[in-house]
């Protein structure tokens, strides 16, 4: 692969001082920007991020490895490259379309054609509001790919996209354990930013907290 | 790896990654690779953990099993996973991991000697894969799906 040259990019992105008000300003796109959408109160619960090693991903969330789990999945692009991919259980997922489509809470109850394009909305949405804050406060250009919906296993869908990650030597994931909320609802989700290639996130994580 | 007849040895939700089993009917030994990448080729790096890796991940399965009384001649081999899990459009740029861990897996069994009795690789879906050390029967499940002989 050629993308030696930004090698730095996310570790300089990452060492802004200022990182941990970007994360919260990111965040807090995403929560007005998913209320927006689906006239709900949306709040996203302080995001705790913390890294963790590929090869210890494999028995990460092993307390569910099996979970039906909806995984929205996009490639970052620009002058720092990666994926993105944002991850509900698959009852949430069914609550946050009923929501933005306006209907009954237990109105969805299978992800089809309708129930995909609604999620992959959501999750561009969430992806998009959080880069696009990432991308003016460190005046970098962070672009989103278009998004794909993973219907499966969680930990079918976790080591796919780590793999992806590991084949261009990256060490570590960047996770940002979150919680989404509206009056009725505490909607668990994980959102996790794959820095491609070899920026190395864990020594920023542990030099910055 | 096993041969504790009341074990099963289970790979959860194999997605991209392949799993390799070899089981001894006669001495009740049983082992399962689950690998994430083809190779652990050089990048300038150590992996941390070799059996990540389909190479050299199932030489050394092979090694635990024939020290736990496994006859290579009487290994029965069966290999399932390497679904294409991101193969949404305009991801071309993606490359399919899985194929290139079922076509490494492939390779290296061949070169080892051995014929795969049993497969179910590729599509689209995850699975998870037990083996049974009592019986030496092998199940497939993908999710919303009963669990299925291999």
């Amino acid at each position: 692969m050629s993308d030696r040259k930004e090698t730095h990019s996310w570790l300089e992105l990452l060492a802004n001082d200022a990182i941990d008000d970007i994360l919260r300003e990111a965040m807090k796109n995403v929560a007005d920007n998913l209320s927006m959408m689906t006239g709900r109160e949306i709040v996203i619960e302080a995001p705790s991020l913390r890294t963790v090693p590929l090869n210890e991903l494999m028995d990460f969330g092993t307390d569910s490895p099996e979970a039906e789990t909806v995984g929205v999945y996009l490639l970052i692009e620009g002058d720092v490259r990666g994926q993105a991919l944002l991850i509900f259980g698959l009852e949430d997922a069914f609550y946050l379309i009923d929501m933005m489509m306006g209907e009954p809470v237990g109105t969805t109850t299978e992800m089809d054609e309708l129930a995909q394009s609604a999620m992959s909305e959501i999750g561009n949405l969430s992806v998009a509001s959080f880069l696009n804050v990432l991308s003016d406060r460190t005046k970098h250009s962070i672009v989103p790919s278009p998004p794909a919906v993973i219907i499966d296993m969680a930990a079918s869908i976790l080591t796919a996209v780590a793999a992806n990650s590991m084949q261009f030597a990256t060490d570590d994931l960047i996770i940002f354990d979150t919680t989404f909320k509206d009056a009725d609802r505490v909607i668990q989700a994980d959102f996790w930013i794959l820095p491609n290639p070899e920026a190395n996130i864990l020594e920023f994580v542990r030099s910055s907290h | 790896m096993s041969k504790s007849a009341a074990d099963v040895l289970v790979a959860y939700g194999l997605g991209s990654c392949v799993a390799v089993s070899f089981y001894d009917p006669q001495a009740k030994v049983a082992g399962m690779l689950h690998a994430l990448l083809p190779i652990a080729s050089g990048k300038g790096r150590a992996p941390d953990n070799p059996s990540k890796f389909v190479d050299p991940g199932v030489t050394m399965l092979l090694d635990e099993v024939k020290k736990l009384g496994a006859s290579p001649q009487r290994l029965i081999v069966r290999i399932c996973g390497g679904a294409h899990m991101l193969n949404a459009p305009g991801f071309s740029n993606t490359l399919n991991i899985g194929e290139r861990n079922v076509e490494m897996a492939r390779e290296v069994l061949k070169k080892l000697g051995f014929t795969i009795k049993a497969a179910d690789t590729g599509g689209n879906a995850g699975r998870t894969a037990k083996l049974y050390v009592s019986s030496g029967e092998m199940t497939i499940r993908s999710m919303g799906q009963k669990e299925r002989p291999l």
